[in-house]
């Protein structure tokens, strides 16, 4: 199915999200994840299937203002 | 008040000076603005990060280095929604409750949205959020926000990098004025230390700047002179300023002077 990390369309099997967040290369990096707007909390990353078209923001900590 | 020591939420500070960490021209001279202002709060945010860009780890440990309160960001929100979903993900990974709420509301001059900022603060201090709302110069909507619960309000000085200073000094006073309990800061807008030390002397809490020293030449150099303004400013505001006089005052005593004559 096709998710939408970061607004880039990917292709992933049907998995929870700390499965995708793995695949895709995120283990270990400190970030916060948004699914269709809505805040995850990384304790909620295994019980979070994703369904296709869902937007999934991946967000780490930057310089600001 | 001491010029020394302050608190916000419960937070004691001592510096009433909160820098941001945007636009410097290297990592190594915002670290060095830090060291040269002693500022008690930085600003953060939260970005898109593709995972080979190392899940920010360079700023991780740039921030570890820090002894300073962060205060993240909504920067770049432009709904209640996207602030509030933004703010929790900010509390998780700044391990913080302290945000800065930003709800953009004009993209030309990124000025606040006054509606969408009130609906935001209101959910995010049900959720136990302590709001440092960032917002217009507005006496409504900043007693709105001390309504809902906000121990400190965020007003610009002017559109954020602006650098232009304080544009309405009379809407800046009189929300002091009318406000006197609540806490103060002037966000954005800021381009000199004399801005700075303007809002002090006003009564102000303390100055949020960024841009006015990350953009100056020598923003190490500029962000001590900020520091000193602050100081300067503050220190003025609790001597309490001379009454102002529409006729000339002679400072040297009358009596006594010399060559004068009985005509």
């Amino acid at each position: 199915m096709q998710v939408f990390i970061n607004g880039e369309p990917v292709v992933v099997e049907r998995a929870p999200l700390e499965e995708v967040l793995v695949l895709l290369g995120y283990e270990g990096k400190k970030v916060v994840v948004a699914v269709n707007e809505q805040f995850v909390p990384r304790t909620e990353w295994d019980l979070c299937e994703l369904e296709a078209d869902d937007r999934v923001d991946v967000l780490a900590a930057i310089q600001g203002g | 008040m001491s010029t020394s020591c302050w608190s916000v939420y419960d937070t004691q500070l001592s510096s009433r000076l909160f820098l941001g960490t945007a636009r410097y021209p290297s990592p190594a001279i915002v670290e060095a603005a830090i060291v040269a202002s002693a500022p008690d709060v930085l600003t953060v945010g939260l970005r898109r990060q593709a995972p080979t860009e190392g899940g920010g780890s360079a700023f991780w440990e740039f921030l570890k280095r820090q002894k300073c309160h962060m205060l993240p960001n909504t920067a770049g929100c432009a709904t209640a929604k996207e602030a509030v979903t933004l703010a929790q993900m900010s509390r998780e990974i700044f391990e913080t409750d302290w945000i800065k709420l930003e709800v953009t509301g004009d993209e030309y001059n990124l000025q606040p949205d006054p509606y969408e900022l009130l609906t935001a603060t209101k959910q995010l201090i049900n959720l136990g959020f302590k709001v440092f709302p960032y917002t217009t110069d507005d006496l409504v909507v900043c007693t709105r926000l001390m309504d809902l619960g906000c121990e400190i309000i965020m007003p610009w000085g002017a559109p954020i990098g602006t650098g232009k200073g304080l544009i309405n000094p009379y809407a800046l006073a009189t929300l002091r004025d009318r406000l006197p309990s609540i806490r103060l800061i002037v966000d954005a807008g800021i381009g000199m230390p004399s801005h700075a030390a303007q809002v002090m002397e006003l009564g102000f809490d303390g100055v949020l700047l960024n841009t006015a020293v990350a953009r100056a030449d020598d923003p190490v150099k500029m962000a001590k002179a900020m520091a000193y303004a602050i100081k300067a400013g503050r220190a003025a505001f609790e001597a309490g300023a001379m009454a102002v006089s529409e006729t000339a005052q002679a400072s040297t005593p009358i009596v006594g002077r010399p060559f004068w004559h009985a005509k």
